[in-house]
């Protein structure tokens, strides 16, 4: 069983890499803050007038996902330097790591852990755990008691991303973000064989044909099984789909605003992208075993093994960079392919925080939480590190992060996306000059939808979301990565057993919750 | 029993009663106590109301697996895999350690027997590694030795017919030097006298090994295919799940229960539903171990395991 407990750890390595990605902002920044952090963060504390009681000292315990960086205990024992001054609290931070947060983050609530905080996400389960009473509910008293700068803050739309069945359980993220796919190649191999910048699809696959023909000793795209990158830049470029149904393809078309359920898989496009998806594997594009490689494509490609990655835009910034700085030689470069289509910006609910329903403090960790998102101090202490040692401010406002790949701790890497604020949030110095061209053009391109906020509620249809589960873990993910014989067959396969397990009876579900949430808008 | 009678057993035999105390605890604690649990196979669970505060939704949590179509061939797959280890596991753990018994050079003896027993320190995420840099399609031991003698390349995972006999190698290869350890240890718990009696009466080594050796460890083998039996239903988690990992294309021919149920509910994360398929598994190895229990005492009483 040990072995099996471990390998749930490294399976969940490779997949939740994935999901890392969706906690990596892309947004547009537009107002330039402040160069400096603000010294006196009791400046910004809640007004006097109702200040709640706060003589006795509570130590309050968060939980987020990710792997503690080595400096942890420093940043945070300024942060409490600052809590103690301000609400007469400490916060300790604990991990769950990316390996076995999946089967670890129930567990918190199952067993009645005594803790505070906890991060939460709707790629998370947010809106079952809810359901479960993992969270305690927030009312429009609390929070305006306990989070007045929040209140203010937040937009009005994010807050109704964050209700499950009309209750609020969760403080959501309130910067914005793209969760859309682009790819990073090797510029010199790309221009060794005379190709010109990539802007589509078509042409990113004419760089792959480059290297599967004349380079050996690189695969030109290490896939593995949870990549889903193709189907984005292939798919989702034709549609702009909000999926409504996991494991399946079922989706909104964004663009179109009647809320009418359209189902990919039986598309003739899906199958178009099915059969080059097996084209792509049969040149040799990406291993025939790619569905056992556990190596997420980044990795691969930094190690020097394979010749681009994919994935989403802050992610590969952060690749990009990182080679850059170790091999100059490779003139790693960023593309966006979606070529004017359709984007839009994620829902808020992508990244927040929640109560514990069993927190003994609630009124003392929503005013913590108050503090880190809105009180400079506190969100440069946890998103960037101790001014100085981790980070500095450029001239031009821009962080640049000190110590390179030897940092204690990173930007970003103490899991701080739950509170990320718009406003707080700051440029950096690292990134490519495209990640902030690319954002733009996704700013200008993203429609709006007020499906975006539509929840699922599955209640009704675990059995079948079950089963539907393997049908795609069986039969979708060797059609996105075309190991396949034949794809003709195989999609015709992944629908019908899509219809066995039940696929109708969730549309129908799916569909009536969708009908009654437009009329409610009305 | 009247309660006098009982009472005076106890004094009687308190020495007795006072060492069984400490196990007795243990599987109370452990095993009986926790059972009570399996009710929430039957709830549907929230964090709030915890497991006995939870509605009861009667037989809901059964319903994903059965409907799924899938119950039946996982739980064929599950059964035939363990009949297919425990008859082949066994038999070659009798063999080798026959073999190993029979055999003269006692640092030779050593030496074979660590080798067979090394595999069993193995994980089978080290396993599931070697596994596949084995049968890689690109770069794997085998297709590249086939390639270098002039033959296509096999793409091992995605022919889900040569699996069942690659499990069922791996298997051995990994557990059979245990198991030739125990049979070992009966073996030389033989009386002595026994073959030197045969051999001045001119038994050779064959009729020694089917007269004497076989008939002495059935007793043996029939509890070790017993204690098998009782796990039955439950699929080796470790071995499938690191051997075929997300392989789906060979899930047809290698999905167990326990894969299958842990894929499905992963993402769900509903405990009622993981329970369900727990209590599945009990049920079925309960009622095979029954019968199996019943049919040994018909043939051979003493063997029985109650």
């Amino acid at each position: 069983m040990a072995a099996g407990l471990a390998a749930a750890v490294l399976a969940g390595c490779s997949s939740n890499s994935g999901n890392n990605s969706s906690a990596s902002p892309t947004a547009s920044e537009s107002g330039s803050p402040s160069a400096s952090p603000s010294a006196s963060p009791s400046a910004s504390a809640a007004p006097e007038a109702n200040k709640p009681d706060t003589s006795k000292e509570v130590k309050l315990k968060m939980y987020l996902i990710g792997d503690a960086p080595k400096d942890l205990g420093l940043v945070y024992d300024e942060v409490n330097k600052l809590m103690k001054k301000d609400i007469n609290a400490t916060i300790e931070p604990m991990f769950l790591s990316w390996g076995d947060y999946a089967q670890k983050y129930p567990l918190l609530f199952a067993t009645g852990e005594d803790f505070d905080l906890v991060f939460s996400a709707n790629w998370n389960k947010y809106g079952a755990q809810a359901d479960k009473g993992a969270f305690l509910e927030l009312t429009p008293e609390m929070l305006n008691t306990y989070m007045p700068q929040t209140m203010q803050e937040m937009p009005p739309e994010a807050w109704e991303q964050a209700k499950v069945k009309d209750k609020i359980y969760m403080v959501p993220s309130s910067y914005k973000e793209f969760s859309h796919t682009v790819v990073g190649v090797r510029g010199d191999l790309r221009e060794k064989y005379g190709i010109a910048e990539l802007k589509t699809v078509d042409d990113f696959e004419k760089y792959l044909d480059a290297i599967a023909k004349n380079e050996p000793g690189l695969v030109p795209f290490d896939a593995g099984a949870s990549t889903y990158a193709t189907g984005d830049l292939i798919i989702n470029t034709e549609f702009t789909p909000k999926l409504i149904i996991g494991s399946s393809g079922v989706s909104i078309d964004l663009k179109d605003t009647s809320g009418k359920l359209i189902d990919i898989s039986q598309t003739p496009q899906y199958m178009e992208y099915a059969k080059k998806m097996a084209d792509w594997n049969k040149k040799g594009y990406w291993s025939k075993n790619a569905l056992l490689n556990k190596t997420p494509i980044k990795d691969s490609f930094l190690a020097g093994k394979s010749a681009s990655m994919a994935g989403n835009l802050l992610d590969m910034s952060l690749g990009i960079a990182t080679a850059n700085q170790n091999h100059p030689e490779w003139k790693a470069e960023l593309f966006d392919l979606y070529n004017g289509a359709a984007t839009f910006v994620n829902p808020y609910t992508g990244n927040g925080v929640s109560i514990n329903a069993n927190s003994k403090n609630p009124e003392r960790a929503l005013m913590a939480l108050d503090l880190l998102r809105n009180n400079e101090a506190y969100f440069n202490l946890t998103t960037y590190g101790i001014a100085g040692t981790h980070y500095e401010m450029t001239a031009d406002g821009k962080v640049q992060a000190l110590g390179g790949t030897e940092s204690g701790f990173k930007v970003d890497s103490g899991s701080p996306w739950g509170w990320r604020t718009a406003a707080l949030y700051k440029p950096q110095a690292d990134q490519p000059p495209a990640f902030k061209a690319i954002q733009d053009t996704w700013a200008k391109t993203a429609v709006t939808n007020p499906l975006l906020n539509f929840v699922f509620d599955t209640t009704n249809v675990k059995n079948e979301l079950a089963a539907l589960k393997n049908v795609a873990e069986q039969y979708r993910t060797p059609i996105t990565l075309g190991v396949v014989d034949d794809p003709v067959a195989a999609v015709n396969t992944l629908n019908a057993k899509y219809k066995e397990a039940g696929l109708e009876k969730v549309v129908t579900e799916a569909q009536k919750q969708i009908d009654a949430f437009l009329q409610g808008q009305k | 029993m009247h309660p006098k009678r009982i009472w005076r057993d106890l004094r009687n035999n308190r020495t007795l009663y006072w060492m069984i105390l400490p196990s007795a605890v243990f599987f109370f604690v452990f095993c009986y106590f926790p059972m009570a649990g399996m009710i929430v196979a039957f709830k549907g669970y929230s964090y709030a109301n915890g497991i006995f505060g939870s509605p009861w939704v009667g037989f809901d949590n059964f319903q994903f697996f059965f409907q799924s179509g899938k119950a039946w061939l996982v739980t064929k797959n599950t059964v035939l895999y363990n009949l297919a280890f425990m008859i082949v596991n066994n038999l070659l753990e009798i063999t080798i350690a026959i073999v190993l018994f029979e055999l003269a050079g006692k640092y030779f003896k050593k030496f074979l027997q660590s080798v067979i027993f090394l595999p069993y320190f193995i994980s089978w995420v080290v396993a599931g590694a070697i596994v596949y840099n084995l049968f890689n399609f690109e770069f794997g031991a085998i297709n590249t030795f086939l390639k270098s003698i002039g033959v296509s390349p096999v793409n091992f995972y995605n022919n889900p017919d040569l699996w069942p006999y690659i499990l069922v190698f791996f298997s051995a290869w990994k557990s059979v030097g245990y198991g030739t350890v125990v049979y070992l240890a009966t073996i030389a718990g033989i009386d002595k006298e026994m073959y030197e009696a045969a051999k001045i009466d001119g038994a050779n080594v064959y009729q020694r090994i089917l007269r004497i050796t076989v008939p002495s460890i059935v007793p043996t083998i029939v509890v070790l295919l017993l204690l098998k039996v009782s796990q039955i239903a439950r699929g080796d988690f470790g071995m499938f799940y690191q051997l075929i990992g997300g392989n789906g294309p060979l899930y047809d021919k290698t999905d167990v229960i326990d894969t299958y149920s842990f894929r499905a509910l992963l993402d769900l994360q509903e405990f009622g539903m993981a329970a369900a398929v727990g209590l599945y598994q009990s049920v079925l190895c309960f009622a095979i171990i029954l019968i199996t229990n019943e049919s040994v005492k018909r043939v051979r009483k003493d063997s029985a395991l109650f």
